[in-house]
């Protein structure tokens, strides 16, 4: 019944849709920046720490 | 710090978008990568999506399309697609997307001084005694300012250990005044509390070099009595408001016991003082260690991996999502950009030992010196050499290491490495890029877009 009730709203947001707009939502991650050095970018591969 | 945020947008049924030339979808392990060659951009949708996402491509107006749907699971699978083009900023509504890509040529190494206090048995400038006729700190305030009227914006400074240079403070307050970002590597060892409340103001970012989690095992790297120095250099700074990091680098000796003690360490010294703990993945050449091949080689990468995930879960694919923002081209590793050594010289690359000079600041300035280093960027480019020029991931993976894993070749002449010629364009090159290798990037395309992005169902 719930499923039911779902569905037909979703028949209706596509109906409508058609003409406005269409909105969507996602979840996106958000790191700190911490491995990144300011300056020069040299690749993880070219790992000048040595000294 | 990782977090997850919900984002939202929307367009217009009347809106098409419009997508970069020349896509190709790629087949991965039963997903579809649909890959933007152009713009080093990608989607990864399933394969039943494939339809949908081609209609898109070839123009048809998104509320036409979401018309034409007979199932709502269709039109939740539309979301998907629209989620993720706008996610990866991988299409726009208005325009064609244009991508941006960094230069090496903005940012220098000095190597202030081969002077050092330590004398670590990895180091690969094999630092220890000042060299003859180093430049003065005045000379390498000459030769900021002519890099900044050049248009540089930062600098990495490093040695030999920075505090030997004599003058070094003054060289850091002038790069700050004539507003050039500082990041300094150092051993830690000599600096206290008065000397880090001077030079914070004036340094970005700070990297404290410690190998091993121990005082035992950092010692036979470094010598004895440096770890508890070097840590509370990296707090104090730290603590100063210092974006700050410290450089972990195993050697052959220290790879198998670094584990020992590793946890505690970032536990008990660096959680909750936001240093950033960066572990080698590679070993160079230096004064007492080779690089590896091989096996040895492998163990190392590997070895390194599982302590990098043991203090950050995640590290590779949170490394990799960090360095690839949408629509950044990878160019180049970054040769081309300026690295000065002690007395002077000017090399294309920071591994100053393993490249050919282009001159020296005291017989020319900067300014006839940089055309040299931008054909050395240019190149040595991935749109240049070979095989990088033909490949459909070159502005994804940036083509690697230059030094390691290319020579020069001239048409009929034999292959010499970078230190005994200069790189001209068409004469950079690999033999094979392994498959493997192709395979390996494209799984981790994937992986990136499962962490960083959800369908918000």
């Amino acid at each position: 019944m719930q499923q039911e009730s779902l569905k037909e709203q979703q028949d209706n947001a596509i109906t409508g849709e058609m003409d406005g707009e269409i909105s969507f939502s996602w979840i996106e991650r958000d790191d700190d920046d911490l491995s990144r050095r300011g300056t020069m970018y040299c690749f993880k591969s070219c790992s000048v720490n040595q000294n | 710090m990782s977090q997850l945020i919900k984002r939202s947008a929307s367009v217009s049924a009347s809106d098409r978008f419009f997508f970069p030339p020349s896509l190709k979808s790629i087949l991965v392990e039963g997903r579809v990568v649909y890959l933007s060659p152009t713009t080093g951009n990608w989607l990864v949708i399933e394969p039943e999506d494939q339809p949908l996402l081609d209609r898109l491509v070839a123009g048809e107006k998104i509320g036409t399309l979401a018309a034409s749907l007979g199932a709502t699971d269709d039109l939740v699978r539309l979301k998907r697609l629209l989620a993720q083009i706008t996610a990866r900023q991988f299409a726009l509504t208005d325009r064609v997307p244009v991508p941006s890509s960094d230069t090496s040529v903005k940012g220098a190494y000095f190597y202030l001084t081969n002077a050092c206090n330590l004398l670590c048995s990895h180091c690969y400038m094999f630092s220890g005694k000042a060299e003859a006729r180093e430049l003065s700190a005045n000379e390498w305030i000459k030769v900021l300012d002519e890099f900044v009227a050049e248009g540089g914006t930062s600098i990495t400074f490093s040695g030999g250990e920075v505090l030997a240079k004599k003058g070094w403070l003054r060289v850091l307050e002038h790069a700050h005044r004539v507003g050039v970002s500082s990041t300094v590597l150092t051993n830690g060892t000599l600096w206290d509390a008065d000397l880090v409340a001077s030079a914070a103001p004036y340094i970005a970012e700070v990297q404290v070099s410690l190998d091993g989690p121990t005082e035992t095992t950092n010692a036979r790297t470094r010598g004895p009595g440096a770890f508890q120095k070097a840590i509370r250099t990296a707090q104090l700074f730290s603590a100063a408001g210092v974006r700050t990091s410290i450089a972990m680098t195993p050697t052959p000796e220290t790879l198998d016991i670094f584990e020992q003690g590793f946890k505690e360490f970032f536990e008990e010294e660096i959680a909750g003082t936001g240093i950033n703990v960066r572990i080698s993945h590679k070993l160079l050449p230096g004064r007492s260690v080779s690089a590896l091949a091989g096996q040895e080689k492998l163990h190392y990468q590997e070895t390194a991996r599982k302590l990098a995930d043991q203090i950050y879960p995640s590290s590779r694919i949170r490394s990799f999502t960090l360095e690839h923002r949408p629509n950044e081209l990878h160019l180049n590793c970054g040769y081309g950009g300026a690295s000065i050594s002690a007395t002077g010289d000017v090399y294309p690359c920071n591994r100053i030992g393993d490249v050919r000079a282009v001159g020296n600041v005291r017989e020319q300035d900067l300014k006839g010196l940089f055309p040299l280093l931008a054909q050395a960027e240019q190149a040595t480019n991935v749109d240049e050499i070979a095989p990088c020029k033909w490949c459909d991931l070159r502005y994804i993976c940036g083509g690697g290491c230059r030094i390691d894993d290319y020579y020069l070749q001239s048409s009929g002449s034999e292959s010499v490495s970078f230190r005994d010629a200069a790189a001209i364009r068409g004469s950079v090159r690999k033999d094979i890029c392994p498959e493997e290798y192709r395979r390996s990037l494209l799984k981790l395309m994937v992986e990136l877009t499962e962490y960083q992005f959800s369908l918000d169902e």
